[in-house]
């Protein structure tokens, strides 16, 4: 029992996803059962390690962080390999290893072409350590490690397994791939903004007594160390840094490129751990370590949110292409969750959390359903898609569900993360402007109209109707035991959190109260 | 070379046998290690930079060697002198690390720098090796000539060769800023430029790597480059320490130019030698920028360990790089890798080692390229110097745009459609090769997973400063 | 003694060499330009010794060894300019344009 407390379990929890790769990556190529259910037994180890850790979590003391350890790494510069949880980053650890098991589940019928289990199933692993490592760490240099380990898998699972149509792109003189174009966008853009943040971090070291150490850093942050021009800069770059992977409007431009062009399950990642990475980053570290700068900042965050909403929702209405519809509503939902950040107040952070969290299960899931149905389809058109319901019954029925999950209909994960972030924004932090505020929460709320608008649309016109005549002789096959061993336990999970917010609120709660009246006082 | 040419291949074995024990000795120095040991009248010196470093040149030189030994016999080069001229070369790195003066300093360069216009002529039919030597030879020689004017002025203020006392000297006399030592100083920075190949004096590079032989162009854009920082770092801090604030701004200058230069040239480039090429010069601006700036604060003890740490890291992932080139070019036949599409899938064990050095390179956790540029970002900021934050910001953007082309490789051998693959043609990965693939690769994990290893040799070495 | 003026001679030595590898088109041309410029820096290493009354006679060492390197150093290049020209037939710096960017 010693060994989970001691910060021993929380490093397995990082590291076996990476040795796991390690080891496919020496199985023979031939050998394509063995790897798929290697991968998938070292993942299901890995989620009950971690289920196992939540038991071990004492709720009780859920602002405090736990089951960690410090120990020295790189002793000339004094980072160290600093780990622990607390209620901010548990529920997000436990969603990353779990969305994991079920894109390895899917993967396992469900590969993108060129096929290559041993590949894609080692890349999702290692990505598995990227995020979990994400979550985890508790020192600067970790974190930026951990951040940008990510970034290598995932360009390769969609330059290598992504969309293959040839498009136009402006800029370029020939045509390119829609994989190509959409990987190395990714990379570029989430490698600008990560750059700039190490330097801010070392900005952060240079004043704060050359530390690393998240936990200290706040202390001195909340003491009042970093003041001026200085900690407006370091704000600036780290709030680039994460914003780019949340991703904020305008600098989202990536991510649709990026989920529409990503396999299935490099879609379903994505959209579920990978952008929660960025706003993560603002509550563990660019709120608590620079306070006031955050209190300046907020009402910039604030707009840009609501105009990332109310763009979102818009830029769906326009959309033809299925997975480029869920790709922008991505932007809209993380919009909401920003909007809660941004009134640093405990109701708008902990909406933000189950936003977060909610937007993983759901907008995971529509991932899934609509990677499944562009498989099938061979097209994301949704001109040709219609009367999915008469077609696909069980897929069509998900959507339906899904799609009503994600629009916020009450009883639904969806619905807490959307409502509790206007009510925050109505009422923000004391001395933060209340004009700015609320104009974006009544931008939020005409956002959630439109987001019910644009929802309700892609339902009507991909699920609902009669279907058109060229699928009549076409042998469609519904969803299969692999995929919806995958979907299933989503929609339970959706269902759950809707019933239940306290699931995630009652780990959250008390660290984000805590976190903030050491950051406000009071 | 006097052995008969049946038997050429002993003269591989015993090089490689020869390097291999000439670590020994470096060993037992650094077990029973207690202060710097000086040696004919203070002009040589043994202390554990020059330790380090001599274990970093006799490791690139012998990987070079394995490197070597399929390419010298696959064609017909003359085996024995080739192992000769590099050794001498190793001879001339080995010196200069250890210099204390300006006679054995200068010849230490010249001997590791001579042999190389030889090797990088080697393809004798070959025009394009013609030329590269000759270009090489040109700059080299003249950079070796501008070089000595410095020295001679240097000579001509304090009567003095051995660094210790010509840098009392001018201390004394207050001369450190006076212009005929900024002359000095600035013809040794040009001359040293040609060496390391910073703007403005890089021209040659990219023609020569391209000429010469492929374990050569490792071995210059490697280890000459790093006997050229030593030799930059030992003289800027030894003699020039004391007008630091002038040449640190000359530097910063240069260290800017060139990263941003030979990344924007890198980016159209489509010979990957070419490619490598530009990103050295573009690398030798990051290796360069910590010396610029303590020249500017005076905390050469920063400097030097973030510069030898970034050489130590970058040494192992660029020999690593000319390795998969080496490999790549070998097998699709061609010197422009766009048409090398999909050649990974041949083997996979070299489109690994390609990706991790490539990306390593670029600065990607959890490759060692990441904490070589994050030891440069430290010591930049760490000036607080606005100079120095902005050279911070340049570099930053420059990363960024270093990516785009590293990427590119990986890009084309794992993602492009195969054009021409032959099914038939065997993927040929010699033993040798495999060894220094996997022994690069390792360094390079280890150096990401554990900077400390590294960092620690680097915090080692910088105390030479002091002493 | 007169010190200035041969300073000032091996620095008109200096730049001539400078001048002729600027100017100068045919690499043995080049070549004995910077001999010009090595020979510059001999001059000034004598004159320094003199000037010095350096007992050691450290600039005249240097002198020697720079003589011996020079020699090396143009047996090499005569060599490379050979092999040039054998591959070429010619000695024109100008057009070695395999290699651009």
């Amino acid at each position: 029992m010693e060994l989970l407390t001691n910060g021993v379990g929380l490093s397995v929890v990082v590291f076996f996803p990476l040795i796991s790769a390690f080891i496919i990556t020496l199985i023979p190529k031939a050998q394509e059962q063995l790897i798929k259910g290697f991968a998938l037994v070292s993942s299901l180890i890995t989620f009950v390690l971690s289920a196992v850790l939540l038991f071990q979590f004492d709720f009780s003391s859920a602002d405090k962080l736990q089951l960690g350890n410090k120990i020295s790494w790189i002793k000339s510069i004094n980072a160290n390999y600093e780990i622990g949880i607390d209620g901010i980053s548990l529920p997000l650890l436990v969603l990353s290893t779990f969305i994991t098991v079920l894109a390895i589940i899917y993967s396992i019928e469900h590969l993108p072409e060129p096929k290559s289990p041993k590949g894609f199933l080692a890349l999702i692993l290692v990505l598995e350590t990227g995020m979990n490592g994400t979550f985890v760490a508790l020192d600067l240099i970790l974190f930026f490690v951990f951040f940008e380990i990510v970034l290598l898998p995932m360009y390769f699972m969609i330059g290598i397994w992504g969309d293959k149509t040839v498009r136009t792109v402006s800029g370029f003189k020939n045509q390119i791939e829609t994989r190509l174009y959409a990987s190395i966008k990714f990379f570029v853009f989430t490698l600008f903004g990560s750059a700039f943040m190490l330097l801010g971090f070392l900005g952060l070291y240079y004043r704060g007594n050359k530390t690393f150490s998240i936990p200290e850093l706040i202390e001195l942050g909340t003491s009042g160390a970093f003041t001026g021009t200085f900690a407006t800069l370091v704000f600036a770059v780290l709030f680039l840094g994460f914003a780019v992977k949340v991703p904020m409007w305008p600098l989202h431009t990536w991510l649709p490129d990026a989920h529409t062009a990503a396999p299935t399950v490099g879609s379903v990642l994505l959209a579920a751990i990978l952008l929660k990475l960025g706003s993560y980053g603002f509550v563990r570290i660019a709120i608590p370590i620079l306070p006031e700068q955050a209190k300046a900042w907020a009402p910039a965050i604030a707009i840009l949110s609501a105009i990332g909403i109310i763009y979102g929702s818009l830029a769906c209405l326009a959309q033809t292409d299925l997975k480029r519809l869920i790709a922008f509503s991505s932007v809209g939902h993380m919009g909401f969750v920003m909007l809660g950040i941004a009134s640093l107040t405990p109701i708008g952070i902990n909406a933000a959390m189950i936003g977060m969290v909610a937007h993983g299960v759901i907008t995971g899931l529509l991932f899934f359903l609509s990677g499944s149905m562009a498989h099938t389809y061979h097209t994301r058109d949704m001109g040709r898609l219609g009367g999915n319901m008469k077609l696909l019954p069980k897929t069509g029925a998900l959507l339906g569900f899904t799609a009503m999950a994600s629009l916020g209909l009450p009883g639904l994960a969806g619905f807490w993360g959307e409502f509790m972030a206007l009510l925050g924004a109505y009422n923000p932090l004391d001395g933060l402007n209340i004009t700015v505020f609320r104009t974006s929460m009544v931008a939020g709320a005409i956002g959630t109209v439109l987001t019910a608008g644009y929802l309700l649309w892609m339902l009507q016109r991909v699920n609902l109707g009669e279907p058109s005549d060229e699928w009549i002789d076409k042998d469609l096959h519904d969803a299969d035991i692999y995929e919806l061993s995958a979907w299933i336990p989503l929609v339970v999970l959706t269902v759950l959190i809707g019933v239940f917010p306290k699931l995630i609120f009652g780990a959250t709660n008390d660290a984000v109260i805590a976190m903030l009246s050491k950051a406000f006082g009071g | 070379m006097i052995l008969p040419r049946k038997s050429k291949y002993y003269v591989a074995a015993f090089a490689l046998l020869g390097t291999l024990f000439s670590l020994a000795p470096l060993v037992i120095q650094w077990a029973n290690y207690t202060s710097p040991i000086y040696a004919f009248e203070n002009s040589f010196v043994v202390d554990k930079f020059s330790i380090i470093l001599k274990g970093l040149f006799i490791l690139i030189t012998y990987l070079t060697f394995l490197l070597s030994i399929n390419f010298i016999e696959s064609d017909k080069y003359y085996q024995g002198e080739y192992y000769y001229l590099l050794l001498s070369s190793l001879l001339g790195a080995l010196i200069v690390s250890s210099s204390r003066d300006l006679l054995t300093i200068f010849i230490g360069i010249e001997l590791a720098s001579t042999p190389m216009f030889l090797l990088s002529g080697w393809k004798k039919g070959d025009r394009k090796s013609n030329e590269g030597a000759i270009k090489f030879f040109l700059l080299g020689v003249l950079s070796a000539s501008l070089i000595l004017y410095g020295f001679s002025l240097l000579y001509g203020l304090s009567g003095k060769l051995v660094f210790s006392e010509i840098s009392s000297h001018l201390l004394s006399a207050s001369l450190a800023n006076s212009p005929v030592v900024l002359l000095s100083a600035i013809l040794v920075i040009s001359g040293i430029g040609f060496k390391i190949s910073v703007v403005p004096f890089h021209s040659w590079a990219p023609d020569t790597y391209e000429g010469a032989p492929l374990p050569v162009t490792a071995y210059l854009s490697v280890s000459s480059k790093a006997t050229g920082f030593v030799a930059l770092i030992i003289l800027l801090t030894k003699v020039f320490a004391g007008s630091g604030s002038s040449w640190g701004i000359i530097l910063v200058i240069i260290s800017g130019l060139t990263m941003t230069l030979g990344n924007l040239v890198a980016l159209q480039q489509n010979n990957p030698v070419r490619l490598l090429a530009y990103s050295s010069i573009s690398q030798a601006g990051f290796i360069l920028a910590p010396i610029a700036i303590s020249g500017i604060t005076g905390d050469y003890q920063d400097g030097i360990f973030a510069s030898v740490t970034y050489l130590i890291i970058y040494a192992f992932m660029n020999l690593g790089a000319f390795l998969s080139v080496h490999l790549f070019s070998n097998y699709a036949g061609s010197t422009n890798f766009y048409e090398w599409g999909g050649v990974a899938r041949k083997s996979p064990l070299a489109g690994v080692l390609t990706t991790v050095f490539f990306f390593s390179l670029a600065g990607i956790p959890p490759l060692g390229g990441w904490f070589a540029k994050f030891v440069v970002f430290r010591s930049l900021l760490g000036s607080a110097n606005s100079i120095g934050i902005a050279l911070g910001v340049v570099g930053a953007i420059n990363a960024v745009i270093a990516l785009v082309y590293y990427a590119r490789i990986s890009k084309v051998i794992w993602m492009d459609e195969p054009k021409s693959i032959n099914e038939e043609k065997i993927f040929q990965f010699e033993n040798p090769l495999k060894v220094v693939g996997v022994f690069t690769v390792l360094i390079t994990f280890v150096s990401g997973i554990f900077p400390g290893i590294f960092s620690y040799l680097g915090e080692v070495s910088s105390i030479f400063f002091g002493n | 003694m007169i010190v200035q003026p041969v300073l000032v001679v091996a620095a008109a030595l200096f730049s001539l060499g400078i001048y002729g590898i600027l100017v100068r088109r045919n690499a043995v041309m080049v070549l004995l330009s910077i001999e010009l410029i090595l020979n510059s820096v001999n001059i000034n290493f004598i004159m320094f010794d003199t000037m010095l009354a350096d007992v050691l006679m450290q600039g005249q060492i240097f002198t020697i060894f720079i003589i011996t390197i020079a020699a090396a150093e143009v047996g090499i290049g005569l060599a490379i300019v050979l092999m040039l020209f054998r591959n070429r037939q010619t000695a024109n710096i100008n057009e070695f344009d395999l290699m651009k960017w």
